[in-house]
């Protein structure tokens, strides 16, 4: 199964996710939705979230140019919201999975197939 | 999704509250918790012949304020939390287990339960509780919220500060959108047991005797500041050091609610005299009004060197703990903070407390930011967690996002860091 089809099929296609991109600590994009226009600072910055959570807190972190709030960040997640969307970061051995919830998706529901998706993914060494 | 609506209006969901002074409980749906039990048990041991006659150990657990103010020999008082965390979950097992039979009088495989949590919760400590419920008490759905997010919804929001007063410590945590922003909370051990101490220490000063009730036979009426008249009552086993603390605390505490007042400003010592005194009657006849030291006890909250005997300089007093709050969020949200600061908890209560709070505060914030600062009825002060449970549980689309037997079957613990923020 390719990175795309991950994104696309265990995380976009439940309907609880509405973007969705999986990504290297570095920034390289390994798969993502066709809708998310992710750039790799974008996904550096969060990848680099975890190593350095305090840097976070003050400055959020920005997906396709908009900047989101965050809420909480712990060893292997980083929560944040703007306005009614929100995103969460799960951090996998070698990978994060970077999950924005639109317009009325629940968000604990966006969490649990994040999460499902990351618990999977380190079983699996990655 | 989870399978099936649990609340509505067939079977309610039960709310707990666990604070450090008092564990809250109650059916979602109302508007005050159902009960308000010390948080405190007496734990019993005594040695006793079975029928072989071989001495064995036994251990018997008081709870509730009947039962554990009977004083007896070798019955420690135990507190079942911790730096608002649980932590002796053999006790918190036994205070469940008396709520459900003794208290709400119900099974617990019927009802839903909501759970209210510190924002510092740890994570072993969620998934234990969640173990615990859905293995030992059968539960049908399960769900816990940071209690701060809880005193917002019973607010009538889904943001702010809240600033929540309570026994142990006094923490200020930002709330943003019914989540915790739990890398800003600040927290300080100041709060309803420190003041406690310090009139312990004020009363010891003026060397008034602090009589515990249940030393007393009779009394006598005397006039103001004459020594009390009372006689001891007989035969008392002998207590507990805990025991004889408890039952102390409980007269500190009724006089602290009784006298303690703060001024919008701050202190000077001579206005501080001019201040209409207040009296107050011990249980063992004497009585007294007191000018000045009503005043400058809770001013310890807000100026830390009105504190006796206590090392201040890793303290942070109430409006210090509000601002570094607010200060380590992200600044585009500071603003709304500042305008929807919220006070909770008993220690509170204190009369002016908000009115201080909003003064101090009024010097710290930003020119440009209007501070609000909202406090509800006393009542509704004391129970707020457990009220905002008490709504969530009962609306509509919360009935989807409780974490489902099935769902824990399927996930295992693990599942309560995912579902619940």
């Amino acid at each position: 199964m390719s990175w795309a089809e991950y994104v696309n099929t265990s995380l976009v296609g439940t309907g609880a996710v509405s973007k969705a991109a999986i990504c290297g600590f570095d920034g390289s994009v390994w798969g993502k939705s066709d809708n998310f226009q992710i750039t790799g600072e974008e996904a550096a910055a969060a990848a680099r979230g975890f190593s350095n959570p305090d840097a976070l807190l003050g400055t959020g972190l920005k997906f396709e140019g908009q900047k989101f709030f965050i809420l909480q960040v712990d060893d292997e997640r980083i929560i944040g919201k703007k306005g009614t969307n929100g995103f969460f970061v799960y951090k996998t051995k070698q990978a994060v999975i970077i999950s924005i919830y639109e317009d009325g998706v629940q968000p604990e529901a966006c969490s649990q197939t994040t999460g499902k998706l990351a618990d999977y993914l380190k079983s699996m060494n990655y | 999704m989870s399978g099936g609506v649990y609340g509505g209006d067939e079977v309610s969901g039960i709310v707990f509250d666990a604070g450090s002074h008092s564990f809250r409980i109650g059916f979602a749906g109302e508007e005050l918790p159902n009960f308000d039990i010390p948080s405190v048990a007496g734990i019993h041991e005594y040695e006793t012949n079975d029928e072989n006659s071989i001495m064995r150990r036994e251990k018997k657990v008081h709870i509730g304020t009947t039962k554990m103010t009977v004083p007896r020999s070798n019955c420690e008082m135990k507190n079942f939390m911790h730096d608002g965390m649980i932590d002796d979950w053999d006790l918190f097992e036994q205070m469940l287990d008396f709520a459900y039979k003794d208290c709400l009088r119900t099974e617990s495989q019927y009802h839903p339960v909501l759970f209210s949590e510190s924002a510092w919760n740890e994570k072993a400590k969620r998934e234990k509780l969640t173990e615990l419920m859905f293995e030992k008490y059968n539960v049908p759905a399960f769900f816990v919220v940071k209690n701060a997010v809880l005193t917002a919804f019973s607010n009538g929001r889904t943001a702010g500060l809240v600033v929540d007063s309570g026994a142990t410590q006094t923490s200020a945590v930002p709330v943003f959108d019914g989540y915790c922003v739990t890398h800003a909370v600040v927290r300080s051990p100041i709060g309803g047991d420190l003041i406690c101490e310090q009139i312990e220490k004020m009363l010891a000063e003026q060397k008034i005797d602090l009589v515990p009730t249940y030393k007393i036979k009779s009394k006598e009426e005397v006039n103001e500041n004459e020594p009390p008249r009372w006689t001891e009552k007989n035969g008392l086993p002998e207590v507990t050091e805990s025991y004889d603390k408890y039952m102390r605390k409980q007269i500190v505490e009724d006089l602290a609610q009784s006298i303690l007042q703060l001024c919008d400003s701050p202190i000077d010592v001579e206005s501080a005299e001019k201040l209409p005194s207040s009296p107050y009657g011990f249980p063992n006849g004497f009585h007294k009004e007191f000018l000045a030291e009503r005043i400058k006890v809770p001013e310890g909250l807000f100026d830390l060197k009105y504190l006796r005997d206590v090392d201040n300089s890793t303290l942070m007093n109430v409006s210090q703990i509000a601002s570094t709050a607010c200060g380590m969020c992200d600044i585009d949200i500071r603003p709304n903070l500042y305008s929807n600061l919220l006070v909770t908890g008993g220690n509170s209560l204190i009369l002016g407390f908000t009115e201080r709070l909003n003064h101090d505060l009024a010097h710290k914030c930003p020119p440009t930011v209007r501070l609000r600062l909202s406090a509800p009825p006393p009542a509704e002060r004391r129970f707020g967690p457990w009220i905002g449970g008490s709504i969530l549980a009962s609306v509509g689309t919360f009935q989807q996002m409780w974490i489902s037997k099935t769902e824990y079957e399927d996930g295992g613990r693990g599942i309560v860091e995912k579902k619940c923020p």
